[in-house]
């Protein structure tokens, strides 16, 4: 059996907690999406051990305050290694279920993707173009 | 005898038109494509992680998607990265399909302004190639507009105009400016096959519905039933000529890596703006020691894009929702060419709103990177369907210095040393790319937004490649002649963006078919 790796909930927890509706990204897929990219990706497997290096071992235990510091600290640190990471994160929020329910009943956007039912938008009006258009050629 | 009369090097938008023309007329044409057809089951666009697709294995970016059919471009030495797409239709499989003309002008460049060259032909000329073009890929717009030469009505009237368009022209009202809907390769309508477009709004993406006029359903079914051989998974890396400097065909790696010989009357280059110098600077030989028609120098050399900048309008209301159609719904011709009073020549062309989905406004699309931790949800309510996206779209001016050389390291899978794209953004260009932020400021504030973002100029935005492989009357300062026809090859032809003398501030590809149209034509009259 495969424990949960306590420091990166710690990690997503921090860089994206739940607010109001929106779901914490522990509730979402994104552990499970941002482990098999780490496992999948150097770059990001690199990263997430560099911040493993670089945070205090108590990282995953301490208040959220303190580990938003600490990570503050590695973001001026390194940060285009520590966008990277936050990237990762991101994709992995953005692409769940209940995450773009969330966005669709705030927003009216729809939680699918472009196709294939696309949007439903009004026809061209041409009176938009009433006085100003000169004649096309025949 | 030659395998075939004619043999094209790239199965994209001029590439497409070219062997279509020929066939047409009788002529036997071999097309040699380095990609495979894309199907629409390939296109990531109906999968819940789209947006990652795009931004990852599915990225007009070939140095990021790294296909197969992809090779790699150093690019390095440019704050614009190379966008392209290698497969049956070229890039007009990830294009916004944005569908402008140049205007008459912008072939008189050097009369007009002082600066460039003129082209050696007119806007007259291409005319009846243009509406050939849009008859081709299906074009949807309204005839009328009057910056522009009058023209004959478009085959489709205009796509819909969502809610954030709408304000947008409002603002353009109040300020007096010019605007008018885009002529935009996408079908309204039905339009003939190929079904109309239901607004996903993802067209860089492709379009599985073939509502989006590209060169694999424009052009390709009509080319392959009037006897065009298409030959995929074949990458080019030598024109083979003879002892008197003429081209005789093309070697090729087929999908198998074996190494393949076509021969032909005539060779046309429709690799666009990087792979037609790439493929001429490698095939040097004692006739041609500096690559293939490069006794000018100028193969490679005054490369240019369109320098494009954004500028976010944020609202404190929604402002479309999320939908309609990617690329321009609308442009702006106010600023277009030189203007008196402009510390900077020529112009840009305003077009918009752009709008975009969940995952491209967290990672920072309208210009800020949303913040992680605490404060990231109200930020993303704050921009997420209240923002739009005024791009402008800047005239380049061609300089020697930009260019495309052959990498001295760098190769693709089959060996094939691979392009370096060495680029500055001018001053004119930076000066000009201010005035078109410090404008779109206005058009913001007059449609009510209550921030806005610049976005000075976009990386990912060089999918417009030109000029490396000029056109002229000068064998001296030129590659091929006003028929795309190389002054040191008569039987080899150019016909895609390589060949722009200078740039206009528009979408290049009707201009692209147009002219390879206009040089299909040539041939067959030379034929006769």
């Amino acid at each position: 059996m495969t424990g949960r790796d306590l420091f990166i909930d710690a990690l997503l927890s921090t860089l994206l907690p739940g607010d109001g509706d929106w779901p914490p990204a522990l509730k979402t897929c994104v552990p499970i999406w941002f482990g098999e990219r780490a496992l999948a990706e150097p770059g990001l497997g690199g990263a997430v051990d560099w911040l493993r290096r670089s945070l205090p071992a108590d990282f995953a235990t301490r208040s959220p305050a303190e580990r938003a510091g600490n990570l503050k600290a590695c973001e001026a640190a390194d940060s285009a290694r520590f966008a990277y990471v936050v990237s990762e994160a991101f994709n992995g929020y953005y692409i769940d279920p209940a995450v773009l329910a969330v966005v669709e009943r705030k927003t009216g956007f729809p939680a699918r993707p472009p196709q294939p039912a696309g949007h439903r938008l009004e026809p061209f009006d041409a009176s938009v173009l009433d006085g100003r258009k000169r004649p096309a050629l025949s | 005898m030659a395998d075939t009369d004619i043999l094209v090097i790239g199965a994209g938008a001029s590439g497409a038109a070219a062997s279509w023309r020929l066939s047409e007329a009788g002529i036997r044409v071999i097309c040699l494509e380095q990609g495979d057809w894309v199907k629409p089951e390939d296109i990531p666009i109906d999968r819940p992680d789209w947006e990652i697709a795009r931004a990852s294995w599915w990225s007009p970016n070939p140095n990021v998607r790294k296909l197969p059919a992809d090779y790699p471009v150093n690019d390095t030495d440019t704050p614009i990265k190379p966008l392209m797409f290698n497969g049956v239709g070229g890039s007009t499989i990830m294009w916004s399909c944005f569908n402008p003309r140049f205007h008459p002008g912008d072939f008189r460049v050097r009369s007009i302004d002082g600066v460039a060259e003129d082209w050696p032909l007119t806007y007259d000329e291409l005319a009846p190639h243009y509406d050939l073009s849009d008859r081709m890929m299906g074009v949807s717009g309204i005839a009328g507009d009057p910056s522009v030469p009058a023209r004959s009505e478009r085959p489709m009237p205009p796509l819909p105009i969502g809610p954030g368009t709408q304000t947008v022209i409002d603002a353009f009202d109040r300020l007096g400016w010019h605007w008018w809907p885009g002529d935009v390769a996408r079908n309204s309508t039905r339009y003939g096959e190929r079904p109309a477009c239901n607004n996903c709004g993802a067209c860089e993406m492709g379009c599985p519905s073939g509502a989006k006029g590209t060169a694999d359903v424009a052009y390709w079914p009509k080319a392959l039933r009037q006897g065009v051989e298409l030959r995929t998974g074949a990458r080019v890396f030598e024109i083979t000529t003879d002892k008197a400097g003429r081209a005789t065909g093309a070697l090729y790696y087929d999908r198998d890596g074996a190494v393949q010989r076509v021969t032909a009357e005539a060779v046309i280059m429709a690799s666009n703006g990087i792979g037609t110098p790439r493929l001429l600077l490698l095939s040097k030989s004692a006739r041609h020691p500096d690559g293939l028609a490069n006794s000018s120098g100028l193969v490679g050399k005054n490369l240019m894009h369109h320098p494009i900048a954004a500028l976010s309008g944020i609202f404190d209301r929604p402002f479309d929702g999320g939908t309609g159609g990617a690329g321009a719904s609308i442009l702006s011709n106010e600023f277009y060419g030189t203007k008196r009073g402009h510390d900077f020549v020529r112009g840009y062309m305003l077009a918009g709103p752009r709008i975009h989905a969940p995952l491209a406004t967290a990672q920072g699309v309208w210009g800020k990177p949303l913040p992680w931790g605490k404060g990231h949800h109200a930020e993303f309510e704050r921009l997420f369907s209240r923002a739009g996206a005024m791009i402008i779209c800047c005239e380049d001016l061609p300089h020697e210095a930009n260019t495309v050389t052959i990498d001295p390291a760098l190769k693709d899978s089959d060996g094939i040393p691979a392009p370096k794209l060495t680029y500055t953004v001018d001053d004119n260009s930076k000066r000009m790319i201010r005035h078109g932020l410090d404008r779109s400021k206005e058009i913001w504030e007059a449609a009510g937004a209550i921030e806005t973002i610049e976005r000075p100029l976009l990386a990912q935005a060089g999918f417009h490649l030109m000029g490396t492989a000029r056109m002229g009357n000068d064998s001296k300062n030129s590659v091929v002649d006003r028929w795309g026809r190389a002054h040191d090859v008569p039987n080899l032809f150019i016909v895609d963006g390589s060949v722009f003398v200078t740039c206009g501030a528009v979408n290049p590809t009707p201009t692209i078919e147009a002219l390879a149209l206009r040089t299909a034509d040539h041939i067959i009259r030379s034929r006769r």
